[in-house]
């Protein structure tokens, strides 16, 4: 009983902050309507703090775009894209502002199979691929319990339990393989319009090595007081100041 | 340290002054006396300098042709303590025409200074013809040599040889007034055996072109040229080894140029003045068209095919511009050439595919297709026709628009921006904790499917191994229940109550009880007094199972079986 008081409160207290995030949220669209693009990004800004939503990463990269500011509203298109990535807006303003960003940067060519599986670990996020996998497990427990009473499936059962197999394989590496890149690899991407990437932590003229402009993501490999590392997708590596890049 | 180096070149710069001679430059030629198919060498050689000397053979281009080079030698020599060097630059050149050459003094720059070469007179004898160097040569042969404007001449250039030889490079003829498509692919060439007038020869095809003359007269089709390396055996070893049967061994190649002759074609006009709708066909052709369907609907696109059959000039014409309806929206054809690679005369098929869009509802006609194309055979224009087409069409089914005279065309991007933001509060709402519980569903489910099996099993046990319990513990209410039913009226029903409540209260096996084994069951359980009241009513209903009536007696003993069994129940 005293479970069901906690839950319930929990519940309303829950249902209370979404409330709130839905008023914030539509007068942060109401500001961007009347084209007063800085005071929806403080509003949008504010809501991501504690709650964390497509659409209001999607609107926050609309209103960072407006005002110019084309590191920012990547950003949020990188953020929005994580959590559902196969929205056809996202996807198509994340792939405008893109061609707007000055680097060019090639990762280096993949054999087909294997651009082709990035392509698809691109297409779904680890909820999307754990759902997949729960379902397949679902599907193999159905057949159990059907097995148990009925032999209905006596003749299917060989090629069933191959493909519930296989599927399984795939479905959990490819759920570790995208939790070890959400949880190891930290990405970045470049918020100052041109930055000067340094061989090492240090602020001297000699070891500028190269220069990356706004807009551009970056591997985050490393941090030391008010310094990243940081590796471009064609393996290009150096320092940066921490406040020119804002991690995803 | 800086006063020294310049000590040091002065000092190198003294030595080399006096080490090395006069500068000199001079021309010369390896042979002065050629036929005309053959080619020379030509050195420019440049004594005692520093430098490469470079030099414009521009003057030598009219009279001779370059077969190659540069190419870029140098020579040091030490003779009695004095050193000479000497700079060569050599050519390969094959002479023009024959008679007596002047090779003109050439200016030679080497450094910052101008030389004159000496000039050189070589005389070229003629070609000493097909017969008197049998052993190699090109043929050119077309299959016919007067043919009408458009008429397709096959041109083969095959290559004679008796010695075994590699072929260096081909210059490929050119034929200005014709269009040509090659016919044999480019490749190395294959040598078979053949006889001329008793004579071996090896013979490969270089070249097959077809080729149609665009504009009548005479036409020339340029030689085809050659450079070949024949192999020759060096005969002039003598000593140990002056037996033919050496010869093989010591084979060495020469360098051959050879062209094929000039050819000439003569190109006559058509015998009649060709129709006005004559758009250059020349060969023999015929024509065939078909719709995908011939039963459509309003807006539903149709596919017109027209194929061109036949041999002659294909890809140079063009079929008339069809008439289609008004109210039929055409789409440019998309056409494809097929060529059937086994025939030396272009033969094929050229495709044409309209797409049509009806926009009205109706029957229409299309017209058949016609092309006028002179036969060079009968030589006479003829006309090969398709026939006619129908193509029924229906109102759309789904209603779609009739044709209001505005054609289709590419939404055109004015600008590009970005999409609007999202402003759908709903989705909002659906925090991502119901996104976490979507997920934990399938995997809870197919928990409870996996033991949904084992559960009903174990279940089905507990119920079977807890029959007899169950049935001891329910007797009596089930023997209560059965007596009060006022459908009881003999005491035969009364009596198998009795002994089923005994039977599954006491769990006993057999299904035939009696008085006896009643009180056999019983004893040490309950008083003797509750046995022998179970014994009397067993007997009395015993004695009474068969009475045809009920009977007060009959409702009495039902209640003294009620009576006693609640009684019994209480102890059991």
């Amino acid at each position: 009983m005293k479970n069901i008081f906690i839950i319930s409160l929990l519940l309303i207290y829950s249902q209370g902050v979404s409330q709130d995030n839905v008023t914030r949220f539509e007068k942060a669209n109401n500001h961007y309507s009347a084209e007063e693009y800085s005071a929806a990004i403080e509003i949008y800004e504010d809501i991501i703090k504690n709650f964390d939503h497509e659409d209001i990463y999607y609107n926050l990269g609309n209103s960072y775009f407006r005002v110019g500011d084309i590191g920012n509203s990547i950003w949020s298109y990188e953020k929005a894209l994580e959590l559902s990535p196969r929205d056809a807006d996202i996807n198509f303003n994340i792939k405008y502002l893109r061609s707007m960003v000055r680097d060019k940067i090639l990762p280096p060519d993949d054999m087909y199979l294997i651009s082709l599986y990035k392509s698809v670990m691109l297409r779904f996020s680890l909820h999307d691929i754990l759902l997949m996998l729960g379902f397949t497990i679902l599907f193999i427990s159905i057949k159990y319990s059907i097995n148990y009473f009925s032999d209905i499936l006596k003749g299917f059962n060989v090629i069933i339990n191959y493909l519930a197999l296989t599927l399984i394989v795939i479905f959990c590496w490819m759920t570790l393989d995208k939790y070890w890149d959400v949880s190891d690899k930290y990405h970045g991407i470049i918020t100052a319009s041109a930055v000067d990437v340094r061989s090492s932590p240090l602020d001297r003229g000699e070891n500028i090595v190269f220069r990356i402009h706004e807009g551009t993501k970056a591997e985050i490999h490393n941090f030391q007081s008010g310094w990243i590392e940081i590796m471009l997708l064609d393996g290009k590596k150096g320092w940066i100041l921490s406040k020119d890049i804002r991690e995803i | 340290m800086k006063n020294k180096s310049i000590k040091t070149f002065a000092i190198a710069h003294v030595l080399f002054c006096l080490l090395y001679g006069q500068i000199s430059v001079s021309a010369s030629v390896d042979i002065n006396k050629i036929s005309k198919s053959e080619t020379f060498g030509f050195k420019i050689t440049a004594l005692n300098v520093d430098e490469s000397p470079s030099v414009d053979i521009s003057p030598l281009s009219k009279q001779f042709k370059v077969i190659s080079g540069p190419a870029q030698q140098t020579n040091i020599q030490w003779v009695n303590g004095s050193m000479t060097s000497s700079r060569t630059l050599a050519w390969t050149l094959l002479a023009r025409k024959s008679g007596k050459i002047n090779i003109p003094a050439l200016n030679v720059r080497v450094g910052s200074n101008s030389y004159k070469t000496n000039p050189i007179g070589i005389v070229v004898e003629k070609s000493l013809g097909k017969a008197q160097i049998s052993n190699l040569f090109i043929e050119a042969k077309p299959n016919k040599e007067e043919v009408y404007l458009g008429e397709q001449v096959t041109v083969t250039f095959r290559l004679f040889t008796q010695s075994n030889l590699s072929v260096e490079s081909i210059e490929y003829p050119k034929s200005i007034g014709f269009w040509s498509e090659d016919l044999l692919p480019a490749r190395a060439a294959r040598f078979n055996n053949t006889q001329i007038n008793g004579i071996n020869y090896k013979v490969a095809t270089l070249y097959k072109s077809a080729m149609f003359p665009t504009q009548t007269g005479t036409l020339e089709i340029s030689p085809m040229t050659a450079i070949c390396n024949v192999e020759t055996t060096q005969r002039k070893r003598r000593g140990v080894f002056d037996d033919p049967f050496f010869n093989s061994m010591f084979k060495e190649t020469q360098r051959k140029f050879i062209e094929s002759d000039t050819l000439s074609i003569s190109v006559i006009p058509y015998p009649e003045t060709p129709p006005a709708d004559f758009t250059g066909a020349v060969g023999d052709f015929s024509i065939d068209t078909w719709l995908d369907t011939s039963d459509a609907s309003v807006n539903e696109a149709v596919t017109l095919h027209v194929v061109l059959k036949g041999t002659g000039n294909l890809n140079q014409f063009k079929i008339n511009q069809l008439n289609f309806p008004q109210s039929m929206e055409v789409f440019p054809p998309k056409s494809s050439f097929t060529r059937d690679e086994f025939r030396d005369n272009i033969t094929g098929e050229q495709k044409f595919e309209y797409i049509l869009i009806p926009r009205q509802p109706g029957s229409f006609k299309l017209n058949p297709i016609s092309l006028i194309y002179f036969n060079p055979i009968n030589k006479k224009f003829m006309t090969t026709r398709s026939k006619p087409l129908v193509l029924e069409v229906n109102d759309s089914k789904h209603g779609g628009i009739a044709y209001n005279g505005i054609t289709r065309e590419d939404v055109s991007i004015i600008a590009d921006d970005i999409r609007y933001i999202k402003t759908n509060r709903i989705k909002i709402l659906s925090n991502s904790n119901n996104l976490s519980l979507l997920i934990l569903t399938p995997y809870i489910a197919s928990i409870a499917f996996f033991l949904f099996p084992a559960t009903v099993g174990r279940f089905t046990k507990i119920r079977s191994n807890t029959l007899y319990d169950r049935m001891s513990k329910s007797a009596l209410r089930v023997a209560l229940k059965d007596l009060n039913n006022k459908d009881i009226d003999s005491l035969s029903y009364a009596s198998s109550i009795f002994y089923k409540y005994f039977k599954s209260k006491l769990i006993l096996k057999s299904d035939k009880l009696d008085p006896l084994i009643l009180e056999n069951s019983l004893k040490g359980k309950v008083s003797t007094d509750q046995i022998d009241k179970v014994v009397e009513i067993a007997k009395l209903c015993d004695a009474n199972r068969f009475s045809p009536t009920p009977s007060s007696s009959t409702k009495k003993i039902i209640k003294d079986i009620s009576i006693i069994l609640k009684d019994i129940d209480k102890l059991l």
